[in-house]
């Protein structure tokens, strides 16, 4: 098949120059200095999406590790993938790669997303739960943690639905790659503290960034952007791309014109600029399993 | 019966058309042969390269993503309308994605019925090479050997009735159904006034049996003439 390689090629030159588009015409809209952009809290802000990065490689390691031992480097590759692709086109086919990279079945990595996107939420709820006192982020953070670790009881109150539309099976297999991801206990404890490390580098780089352009808000309130930009970015099945995240970071600290900047350079740093490295990734991956074919 | 005088009096001429026919058997079993060992060989193959058989999921995956990506934009659309923002979101290009994601869909439920698994063909083979066998070549063998023209008359019904038959003789390359039920048709109720007809028939038809069958009936030339006086003989058990 020798139409795959160039085919390849095309689609990851495509999305990478639409990207790269993207990033430019949403940076010309606002006055970038170089002072700002050489400021120590802006340098500290992207050293610690750097560590937000790692950390969410960490969180998907901690799920796909302990049952197909899969490496950090082989993780990481496929998290950096899985970005490209998430931000380009749609987290679903960044779930269909990264079940290619990590050599795991479907239902298995589909579990480790949904349990990453899950074990994210729940950590910044909890947070947003026990720093703001708010009981509404409590009940869901309650929710979210019966269904990750009581997951049989997620099962039976999905029971009636999956028996209706006749896709018990499909129960079956979401429930089985969820529980097998899921592991044991001590599994998913790890990955919840991995979680609440997260959400903290992630609201901390977007405190930072906005100190940089003297945004001063509640912290609380960074918290609650980081949440609403990883629903409305990672969850809505649209591409992950501009637009979606930054609306969310302006739902929790404001609309000014300087929020809107804030907004764009804090995913620039915690996700864009790695969704361009995985596109170099997912190329050298894919032209080298092609080679291999 | 008036005009069974030239009805396969000569057993030689009937020999040689059981011999076109038992050729055209042993050809349609070769075929079931073929086909079985193909079939063998690809579940081996298959067991040995896949493992246990994977179905393919792709396009349940792809119309999924495609309702999620819909839903997701409809509530992006709604949300950012509720709480007006300076962020811009690209709800043209979003929905631009869908449709082009729609197409490779769209692509694959037209193409599925192609995309079979490969021992689909000499399955289907086998299958009618057996239904010739059974329907047609057996029937007709029989029906040459006792010279019984009503079976070759019932036969030739049965391949203008039986779809199925007729659609797997044209296939296998035995001939062409129809012309094959006249030939029979016409040899069952032979008189000589149809000898031009016969002789055209026997012309056309692409069937080495039907033809042989059908040239059995013609005015032999010269040096078999006396052999078609003799009579009784067509009852030959």
């Amino acid at each position: 098949m020798n139409w795959r390689k160039p085919a390849t090629l095309l689609l990851t030159v495509a999305i990478t120059a639409y990207l790269l588009h993207k990033v430019y015409s949403e940076a010309s809209r606002v006055n970038l200095s170089a002072s700002s952009l050489l400021s120590p809290y802006f340098l500290t802000a992207v050293l610690t999406g750097f560590v937000a990065y790692l950390l969410y490689t960490a969180l998907w390691y901690i799920y796909v590790h302990h049952a197909s031992g899969v490496s950090f480097r082989r993780t990481l590759l496929a998290t950096l993938s899985g970005t490209y692709l998430g931000f380009s086109l749609n987290s679903a086919v960044g779930v269909l790669v990264k079940v290619r990279l990590l050599g795991t079945d479907y239902w298995y990595t589909m579990g480790v997303s949904l349990l990453a996107i899950a074990t994210e939420f729940l950590a910044g709820l909890l947070l947003i739960a026990f720093i703001g006192k708010n009981l509404i982020a409590l009940i869901l953070a309650g929710a979210l943690l019966v269904a990750v670790i009581f997951d049989r009881v997620a099962y039976y109150l999905l029971y009636p639905f999956f028996w209706a539309i006749r896709k018990l099976q499909t129960l079956e297999k979401m429930y089985s790659g969820w529980h097998r991801a899921r592991g044991e206990l001590k599994t998913v404890l790890l990955a919840i503290a991995v979680g609440i490390l997260l959400t903290i580098a992630n609201s901390t780089a977007l405190y930072l960034t906005a100190r940089t352009f003297g945004v001063g808000e509640n912290y609380l309130k960074f918290l609650e952007a980081v949440l609403y930009s990883n629903f409305l970015g990672g969850l809505l099945g649209t591409p992950g791309g501009i637009g979606a995240n930054e609306l969310g970071v302006t739902l929790a600290i404001g609309d000014t014109p300087t929020a809107i900047v804030v907004a764009f350079l804090y995913k620039f740093i915690t996700q864009y600029a790695y969704a361009i490295v995985g596109a170099v990734a997912f190329y050298h991956l894919v032209a080298g399993e092609v080679k291999a074919n | 019966m008036v005009n069974n005088h030239r009805h396969l009096v000569n057993n030689m001429e009937k020999e040689g058309v059981l011999e076109e026919i038992d050729r055209r058997i042993k050809r349609l079993q070769a075929e079931i042969e073929i086909a079985e060992t193909g079939l063998r060989r690809i579940e081996e193959l298959g067991a040995r390269a896949k493992g246990p058989e994977v179905k393919d999921y792709s396009h349940y995956y792809l119309a999924g993503m495609l309702l999620w990506f819909a839903i997701g934009l409809v509530l992006l659309v709604v949300i950012s309308r509720r709480a007006p923002s300076g962020v811009k979101i690209p709800t043209g290009l979003y929905a631009l994605m869908i449709v082009a994601f729609s197409v490779p869909l769209a692509y694959y439920l037209l193409t599925r019925e192609r995309k079979e698994e490969p021992g689909r063909d000499l399955l289907e083979r086998e299958r009618m090479a057996r239904l010739v066998l059974k329907a047609f070549y057996e029937p007709l063998r029989r029906a040459v050997e006792r010279d019984d023209r009503k079976a070759l008359e019932t036969l030739a019904d049965e391949l203008l009735r039986n779809p199925p038959l007729a659609s797997a003789i044209e296939r296998l390359g035995e001939g062409d159904p129809k012309l094959i039920a006249y030939a029979l048709l016409l040899y069952a109720n032979f008189r000589d006034d149809l000898e031009d007809e016969v002789a055209e028939t026997a012309e056309r038809v692409h069937n080495k049996p039907v033809k042989a069958l059908l040239q059995s009936l013609l005015e032999p030339k010269g040096y078999n003439g006396e052999e078609r006086s003799i009579e009784g003989e067509d009852h030959e058990v």
